[in-house]
This record gives C-alpha cells, structure tokens and sequence, in this order.
C-alpha cells in the first residue's frame, strides 16, 4: 500500500516537472528578453575579442547580428519570437567554417552567457537546442 | 611510499611542462575534456577504460600529443603507469604505456617484488561524431602487451607473457541530460586474454582463448571544467589458482583548461592474485602537449 502511494507521489511530481518544463520555460531562465538581450550583446563582444576567430566578424553588421541572434534564441527557448534572418546555410554560405570555427562560437556563446550571469543548466539547455545548426553551418 | 613520491614528481612534471610550452602550438579547436584522459594502458580514455575519443585537442593538421602518469594504492598493491599518446589528424592514434605493480609478494615467494608491463597500442577512427550528427563516435584498437616480469604469473599458471587485446569503442557526449547537465557515455567491446589486464600474464588453465569483455563509462559534467562519473571494467577469470574480480570506480575529473586534466577516483580493485578487497585511491594527471 505505501509502495503504491509512493508511486503515485512520484508519478505526481514527474507530472508537476513535465508541466514545469513549459514552452517559455528557458527563456525565462535566460532572464527574458532583457536577459537574452544582454546575453546575445556578451557573446558578441566576446567573438570580437577573440583572436582565433575575430576575423570571421570583423565586417558584420553587429546591430544586424545581434537582432537576428536574439531572435533566433528568443525562438529557441520559447520566447515567441520568429527569426527573421537568412536560413544557416545561406547565413554561412562561402564562408567554409570548420569544426574548430564552430567550437570556438560554442566556447564564446558559453562565455558571453557566463558573463551574463546566466546558469549552467540554462546554457546547457540552449546549447542543446543549437546543436542540430552544426551540419547546416559548416562547410557552407 | 617511495612509489607515491615518483608518481606526484612525475605528474608535476607533465602538468608543468604541458602549461609552460607546447611541441608545435596546437591549435586545441576541440572542446573541454573532449580528447579524455591518457588512461592505464596509454589509450586515450578515462582513468581504467578507453573510450572511442583520440588523444588531444588540436584540430591542426598532423601530430597531436599527450602524457599522462597514474598512480593507484589499494589495500595491498600500488600500480603506477606512465603513458604517451599521439593522434594524427584526429583519425587514428598510437601509444605506449608502461605500467608497475608493486606487491609485497617478495616475503612469502621469492619473486619479483614488482612486475613491470608495458603496452603498445593503436586506434582508430571509425566514424560518427561524439557531439553533433546521429551516430556516435565510434572507433576501434589494439593494445599489445608484454609483461617484463613474467615469474609471479607463470607460477600462478599463466600459458603466455604477451598478448594481444582488441577492442571496440562508443562515446557519445549527451548535451542537457538529466539535471540540465552534459553526459558523456561510454562503452567498449574487448577481446581479451589478459590476466588483470596482463599483470599476471596471459591465458590460464580455467581458459586460454579469447573472450569479450564488457567496459563501460558514465560522466556527468557539472560545468566545463567539473565533472563526476563512474567506470565499470569487466575482467575475464583465465587462471586456475587465483580469482579474478571487474574493476570500478567512482571519480572526480577536473579540467582546469585544456593543457592539464585531473581525475581522482575511489576504486574497487575485487581480488588480486587471492588478496580481497583490493580498494583505495587513484589518481591521474594528463598534460596536453
């Protein structure tokens, strides 16, 4: 008897945590759109600063940049945005970015999101959901 | 104790050397902790099983190279090793590890008080990836080992001083697993001979062929630099006179940056050589070259 009641206790709390992990769920933990904002502004000051690949973003457009970056999180952690930016190959076409290219933005948008207070879970979670753009942006 | 002093000189060394200069500036363009650690037998891997990830972290055309010393001291045994592993291009890597048991079997057989091994290894890239696509990473090797102090394995019935292990290798690093947190898994495949992974020989008189053995890893990433995980290493049971126990342990790895890594595990040795509970601390430094 205790055993099931422990069960349904559990089965309970699973529910309660499912439903907790709700659509906007991350991008309230990125702090919202002040957060993702300053979050997306700490990445890019940081892939300016960074000398091993600075060069890739030394003719952008960083107010354009920034906005489709923001919108592009904003929409991946359930912010309700749309991005409105070219699709990542197009975004990337010509520019042969490699693996190491990739991995570098990863350890920058980790650092960027770090600066900007926010948590490791969280980070994690966005950088899950940027994982599926590796194919579509290298070797472009 | 004499043993401990040489194991920490050794690893100040390589964590001192691989801070201070690198053989040809690498460019370390793979992530954190992604090229593992030099494990026991020189293979790229954590701190008792290899893993499918090859040694290093750059992604620079040619040579890559690590080392990385070990040293363990359970109830009745202390086991060090040192370990050198190269990866060329990311596709396949060599290495060569030496390792030293040292017992206090002196008093009551009249052999070797320490038995000394030493391994030549080679692995391959097969294919997948560890982080992005759908398949994981996967890759094949070969460990040879000689065993340089035959003497204690051959009274326990051990048919051969050298042999040859091969295995296969799955590692896939999950990201936002359980807890929100990066999970690195790992399984390996052995074909195997080896007497505690050759220490007291090859073959025995219980069984002398091959057999597959299971080895398998789980990582939990705190954050970048910490990390918390637990090995599983499957042993086959050869000889007749002695029993044989899997080996585990529970560990903290910890990856300050990407020139020096450090795992500290509690480990479960089993039996060795009929003496029980073999267990106590490991440690393992890496320095990325």
């Amino acid at each position: 008897m205790l055993t099931i009641r422990f069960l349904a206790f559990a089965l309970l709390l699973l529910v309660v945590a499912c439903a907790s992990n709700g659509r906007n769920d991350l991008y309230q933990a990125l702090g919202g759109e002040s957060g993702v904002r300053r979050l997306v502004d700490e990445v890019v000051r940081e892939l300016h600063s960074d000398a091993r690949i600075s060069k890739l973003f030394k003719d952008t457009d960083d107010s354009y940049f920034k906005e489709r970056l923001f919108e592009q999180f904003c929409e991946l952690s359930g912010g309700g945005c749309t991005y409105a930016g070219l699709s990542m190959e197009e975004a990337h076409s010509g520019m042969q970015l490699t693996e190491t290219d990739f991995n570098f933005f990863i350890e920058d948008t980790r650092v960027g999101m770090t600066r900007a207070g926010i948590s490791i879970g969280a980070q994690n979670r966005l950088l899950a959901l940027l994982r599926p753009m590796h194919g579509d942006t290298l070797h472009q | 104790m004499m043993e401990l002093r040489h194991a920490l000189l050794t690893m100040g060394v390589i964590m001192a050397l691989a801070t201070v200069g690198s053989v040809h500036a690498a460019d370390e363009g793979r992530l954190l902790a992604t090229g593992g650690l030099v494990s026991i037998e020189g293979a790229a891997g954590g701190g008792i099983v290899p893993m499918a990830v090859l040694a290093g972290l750059s992604t620079d055309p040619g040579w890559d190279w690590v080392a990385g010393a070990s040293h363990s001291t359970v109830t009745d045994f202390s086991l060090d090793t040192l370990g050198v592993a190269a990866s060329f291009n990311d596709r396949f890597e060599i290495s060569l590890a030496r390792q030293q048991l040292s017992t206090d079997f002196s008093h009551d057989t009249g052999l070797a008080e320490n038995i000394r091994q030493t391994i030549i290894g080679a692995k391959l890239k097969l294919g997948g990836d560890l982080i992005f696509g759908k398949v994981p990473l996967m890759s094949a090797g070969l460990q040879w080992k000689h065993n340089d102090d035959f003497a204690l394995a051959e009274v326990l019935g051990a048919e051969d001083d050298s042999g040859l292990d091969a295995y296969f290798s799955v590692s896939r690093l999950h990201l936002d697993g359980p807890f929100h947190r990066n999970w690195l898994f790992n399984g390996t495949l052995r074909a195997t001979r080896a007497n505690e992974t050759g220490l007291l020989g090859f073959g025995g008189g219980r069984r002398d062929g091959y057999q597959m053995v299971g080895e398998v890893s789980t990582t939990m990433f705190f954050n970048p630099e910490w990390a918390l995980g637990f090995e599983y290493r499957q042993k086959p049971q050869n000889l007749d006179s002695v029993n044989e126990s899997d080996w585990r342990d529970v560990f903290v790895g910890w990856f300050p940056n990407k020139r020096v890594n450090l795992l500290l595990a509690y480990v479960d040795l089993g039996t060795i050589a009929n003496r029980p509970d073999q267990d106590g601390l490991f440690l393992s430094v890496t320095g990325n070259f």
